[in-house]
Order: C-alpha cells, then structure tokens, then sequence
C-alpha cells in the first residue's frame, strides 16, 4: 500500500472548496493532519466525541471530504457517534447512513480499525441493523466481510462482526459468500483487541450451523451447533437450546441417531434438554424405533412446533434419510432382494418408488447395488473402492498435514498457557498446602 | 494481512458486463461466471444497471451453477431474486430445469430444456451445454445402478428417444443381449491418476520429523 500521507495529498485535493469552522473544522484539521500519530489523534478524538454529538447534522458534510483508507479512524468515531442517533423509521437518513457504513467498510485500513475496536463494532451492528431494517441485507454482506477481516489481529482471530456477517449471510440467503469464512480456523479470541463476547461466539456458531444445514454440510453442522451447546456456561442460554435442537436433528440425518453430546457440556444444558425439548425427544425415539409410518406420524404430530422454531424441513429431511437408512441396513443383511420387498421394508409406495431410491443412492455413492430389470431383483455387491488411487493417496496426506499443523497449535497454546501469570499464579496457590507440609 | 477472496477487482468494474460474460462463455469457465455474477450482485450493481441486464445476468447466474452442478446455489439464487423479475417467463422456464434437476427428475429436465425458446445465442449455448451435461450424467448414473436395463426404459427415464439411447450405449462401450434386448451397462472405470513424486520426499521428512517430536 502506499504510504498514508499519499491517500491523505488526495483526500485533501478532492475536498470541497468551502472550509468548516468552529470546533468541527478543528477537529476535521486534526484527523486529516493526524495521520502520523494515530494513537495520539485516536484519544484526542475520543475526547471530543461531545462534540462531535453536538454537531451532528453537520456530520453529513463532514463525511464525504474524509477519504475510508487514511481516514479510517476518524471515520469510524464519527459514524459512532451518528449511529445511536439514526432513526429508523427515517427512510432517507437511514439510506445515507447505510451508503456511509458501506463506504467505509469496503476500504477501511485494518490498522486504524484496529486501534478502536468497540467504536468498529458498534458501527457494524448499527449497520447491520439499518440494512435489515430496510429490507436490504444484502448490501452488508461485502461490507462486513471485508470489515471482519479487517478487525482481525490474524486469520484466526474470531471477531463480533463474523456473528453478524453470518446473520446478514443468512437473512440474504448468500450461503456461498459465508462459505470461505466458515472454512477459517477461528481459535483466537482476544476480548481486548476485539471487543468480542461469549454471546458473540455462541451465536456465531448458531448462524454458522444454520448456513451449513442450508450448503448441505450436515457434518459441519453438527460442529459448529455442538460448539456452541457445549460453551462452559453456569446459566441456561436460549441460543445454546435452540443449537442442541437443530444438532439432534442433523445428528439424525447424518448418523441416524441423536445427538453425541461431548461430557464436558454444562449440566445446566444437559439437564434441560433431557426432559424439556419433549416433541425432539419423542420424535428421536420415532427414529429410533426404524418405522418409517411411526415417524411420519410423530412429524404430524409435532408439526406445529416444529414449523414454529423453523425446525420443520429439517425434520422432513429425517424422514427422508431414514428411509435411506433402512436401505442401507438391508444391504448389510441381504445379498439379493427384490425392489417390491424392499420397498416393504423401508417403508416405501411400492417396487418403482424403492427403483428409484435405490438409483439415487449409487448414484450418490452410497451404497453399492445392481438392478437387474428384467425380474426387479436387486443384488447388492461390495463397494469397489481399494484406496489405492492417486485420490485416496491424496486424501491421506491432507488429513496428516491438518492433524501435524493442529498438534503444532496445541504445543504452542500449552506453551502460552504454562507462561500465563494468572495459571501460574493459581497453580501455586493450589500447590501451596503441600510445600506447607515438607516445610 | 490477506483479503478474502471473491473481492471483485477493479478492472471487472469498468468492463460492460455483457461483454465480460461473454468472454467467460467463450472459454467454458463457468467457475468463473459464478464469481463474476456473485461479486456483481454483492456489489449491488444489479441496481445501477436497466432491468433487463440485471435480469440478464441472473438468468447466466443460475445457469452457471446449474452446469457446475450446484444446484443448491442455484435455487438460492431464484429465492434471492427480487419480486418483480420474478414474473419473467424465460427466467421461470430456466429455474423449471434447475428445480427437475434439483428433484433428480431426468426426464422432466430434458423436457424443461427444450420447452422455452431461449431468447439469446448466449442463452441457447449454455443451455445446449446444460443438456449434454445432463444428460450424460443421468446417462452414467443409470448406468452405475443397473446389471439389466431395456433401452426403452432408458429412454422413458432419461426423456430421450430410444435411438440416442443406442447412441450413447455404443460410445460407453455398453453390450447390447440379442435374446432379451436388454442392455448390460459397463462401469465406467475412475482414472487412477499418475502418482507424481514431487513433493513426496519433503512431506516425508516433515511426517518423520512430526512424529520424532511426539514420541520423544
């Protein structure tokens, strides 16, 4: 990038040929001169933000001369300011807002962004808020993109503005655009760098579980819903139930079985979901049970609830992948057997619908199966694969890649931990008694 | 610090959109038409641009992940479009053949290929692609699942007539029984791929030096 005061030479040829006086005028002087000594420009700024207040029509004029690359740190405190004042129901003053929030955030400069992470953050989620105000969500989701990565100290800082990135994926129906961001190793958390907070963590984890169901990632669903119910909490969260809820379900369709809950789950959570998320219980035990008729019928029943915590197509998708299920476990017990049974074992309409279940299936790799149509037989065979392709080969040597690289970060997180002041401390605490003791 | 990537750059901007895409179409990068239609409706210039160009593009933007096969990303983008394109009769007859194809309905997509007289040369290529795609995958698919098959069943399932069946049968190399009529369908065999030495003796002594490391 070129040096800043180059953005700033042309910042300053662009303005506007009138000059702002008084104290904004000041304060506008200061941030465009400021550009050598950020920290000291970003307290004078903080410490002026009455009067920024006071001035806010004014803000408008003042936004458009600053330029979002050199100026980011003014910008952000001015739109700080302008946020909580922005009323909603004003249909021009919240497009201006918008196009403002947009300008900045499309080519803020990482390093002012930086240095003021809590102003950053609350312009983000004001931003967010007016763009779904407006029915408009998908004007947030470059924005925010580009500002999550922005405020990020490394790729592998999480940021309060990837929760909202996620929402803003979801509301707009943009999955693919949310997809680079879920595939990021996010094990960083730094409250002070990133304003961020427990709460901000587990709804990303929600809003990510819930673009990987609508990308058909059932696997990495499970991760992300299984992330978030099992945060160390003492109190019972709404979002962590409304997790567990959706996990049980892609549990289902994945594995077919209910959820593997990890034994480090808070009790809180575990107690609650054993006896009061009753229509996803009884309706595991349908599944459990292997009838396909029983499980249609506790679909019926629980439908209103369902529909109701936007559950339902998932739950129709487990009717679905029971059926393959079934099917699945019939070729593990059988070596031939005609369509017209096995649609009576899966459950199924008859010898055509169970034709193409089984079609659809090695297709899709499955299952490994033949049919022979001239007496409707089907025989099942052995699956051909001998891992011995480059495939497999490469396969393989990406999974040991990622295991040597993820027992890399572990080494180093014990090493940060084993030299952190407060462990260290409370180590020696608990120890204590004991050197008593030898005295 | 990397950006994310799919960030539009500066010279897709200034570009006529048309012609760009046209390019794209031209080379067969359909992995590129996705990007390129992706960033555009990010960048919210499908409200800079008339109506018809905007429509224009989203028809290419379904095609596109259409013929990558992503057919969830493609019904995404008919549920993201705005109410008033909606209405368009060629942009339904083209989300017609994705929602066939998303149903894994052969037939019905062969029929929805052919139904809509496609506006443009552009539009008629792609479309055209989609076809063979299509139906050589439904093609194989079959192919894998069965010991046995008539070709008149093939062609019902398929929604071609029984001759193009032959057609296809003859290229993959499908045995033809006189007794029955029926078809014995060959599998066709996954390539193994060379087995390159490149970069094996490095990844070797990172996974012996890992695993030194552990032990001790």
């Amino acid at each position: 990038l070129p040096p800043a005061h180059c953005w700033r030479g042309l910042a300053v040829a662009f303005a506007s040929p009138w000059t702002m006086d008084g104290p904004l005028g000041e304060l506008l002087a200061s941030i465009e001169s400021g550009c050598d000594n950020l920290a000291k420009l970003r307290d004078h700024l903080v410490a002026h933000e009455e009067t920024l207040i006071k001035h806010l029509p004014q803000l408008d004029e003042l936004l458009p001369v600053l330029h979002p690359m050199a100026n980011s740190l003014g910008m952000i405190i001015i739109l700080n300011c302008k946020a909580a004042a922005v009323p909603l129901s004003n249909l021009q003053a919240v497009t201006i807002f918008l196009q403002q929030c947009r300008r900045l955030l499309l080519e803020c400069d990482p390093v002012q962004v930086q240095m003021v992470p809590t102003q950053f953050v609350a312009v983000c989620n004001k931003f967010s808020t007016v763009a779904v105000a407006i029915k408009s969500p998908l004007a947030a989701v470059r924005p925010l993109l580009v500002a999550a990565t922005a405020l990020q100290p490394s790729p592998s800082h999480f940021t309060p503005i990837h929760a909202e990135f996620m929402r803003m994926c979801l509301l707009s129906k943009c999955y693919s655009t949310a997809q680079p961001l879920l595939d990021q190793q996010l094990m960083q958390v730094d409250k002070d760098a990133t304003a961020v907070t427990p709460r901000d963590l587990l709804l990303y984890h929600y809003y990510g579980g819930m673009v990987q169901i609508g990308l058909k990632r059932f696997k990495l669903a499970i991760q992300f819903f299984t992330l978030c119910f099992s945060a160390p909490t003492n109190v019972l969260n709404a979002i962590m139930v409304e997790a567990y809820k959706k996990c049980l379900l892609c549990s289902l369709i994945e594995f077919g079985e209910s959820v593997r809950a990890p034994k480090y789950t808070a009790l809180v959570v575990q107690r609650y979901v054993k006896s009061n998320i009753t229509p996803y219980s009884e309706f595991s035990d349908a599944f459990a049970g292997r009838s396909i008729s029983e499980l249609r019928a506790s679909l019926e029943k629980h439908g209103s609830v369902f529909e109701r915590e936007h559950n339902f197509g998932l739950a129709k998708q487990c009717v679905e992948a029971l059926i393959r299920f079934n099917i699945q476990r019939l070729t593990r017990t059988y070596l031939t057997l005609s369509l017209a049974h096995i649609a009576e074992s899966a459950g199924l309409s008859g010898a055509a619908e169970a034709e193409r279940y089984v079609t659809s299936m090695v297709a899709a790799g499955k299952i490994s199966a033949a049919i022979d149509e001239s007496n409707g037989m089907v025989q099942f065979t052995e699956r051909a694969d001998r891992f011995d392709s480059q495939n497999s080969a490469v396969d393989m040597e990406e999974k040991i890649i990622e295991a040597i690289s993820l027992s890399r970060k572990l080494f180093n997180m014990n090493s940060q931990l084993s030299t952190d002041a407060s462990y260290i401390s409370r180590i020696v605490r608990e120890r204590q008694p004991r050197w008593e003791d030898t005295g | 610090q990397d950006r994310v990537a799919g960030q539009a750059g500066p010279s897709m901007m200034c570009i006529n959109p048309e012609t760009h895409i046209q390019a794209l179409v031209t080379e067969g990068d359909f992995k590129g038409l996705t990007v390129y239609c992706e960033a555009f409706e990010l960048d919210m210039r499908h409200t800079e641009v008339a109506m018809n160009v905007s429509l224009g593009i989203y028809k290419v933007h379904m095609l596109a992940h259409m013929l990558m096969n992503e057919l969830e990303l493609a019904r995404f983008v008919w549920k993201r479009l705005p109410e008033q394109l909606r209405g368009d009769p060629e942009l339904r007859a083209l989300w017609e053949i994705g929602k066939q194809m998303w149903l894994h309905e052969p037939a019905a997509v062969q029929a929805a290929l052919v139904a809509h007289a496609w506006s443009s040369a552009l539009i008629e290529t792609l479309v055209k692609t989609l076809q063979r795609r299509s139906l050589e995958g439904a093609f194989r698919h079959f192919g894998s699942a069965y010991s046995t098959i008539m070709p008149e069943t093939l062609s019902a399932k398929l929604g071609v007539s029984v001759t193009t069946v032959h057609e296809l049968a003859l290229a993959h190399g499908w045995v033809l029984e006189m007794t029955s009529g029926a078809y014995k369908p060959v599998p066709t065999e996954m390539p193994l791929g060379d087995t390159s030495q490149k970069d094996t003796m490095q990844q070797l002594t990172d996974f012996v030096a890992h695993l030194e490391r552990e032990v001790r």
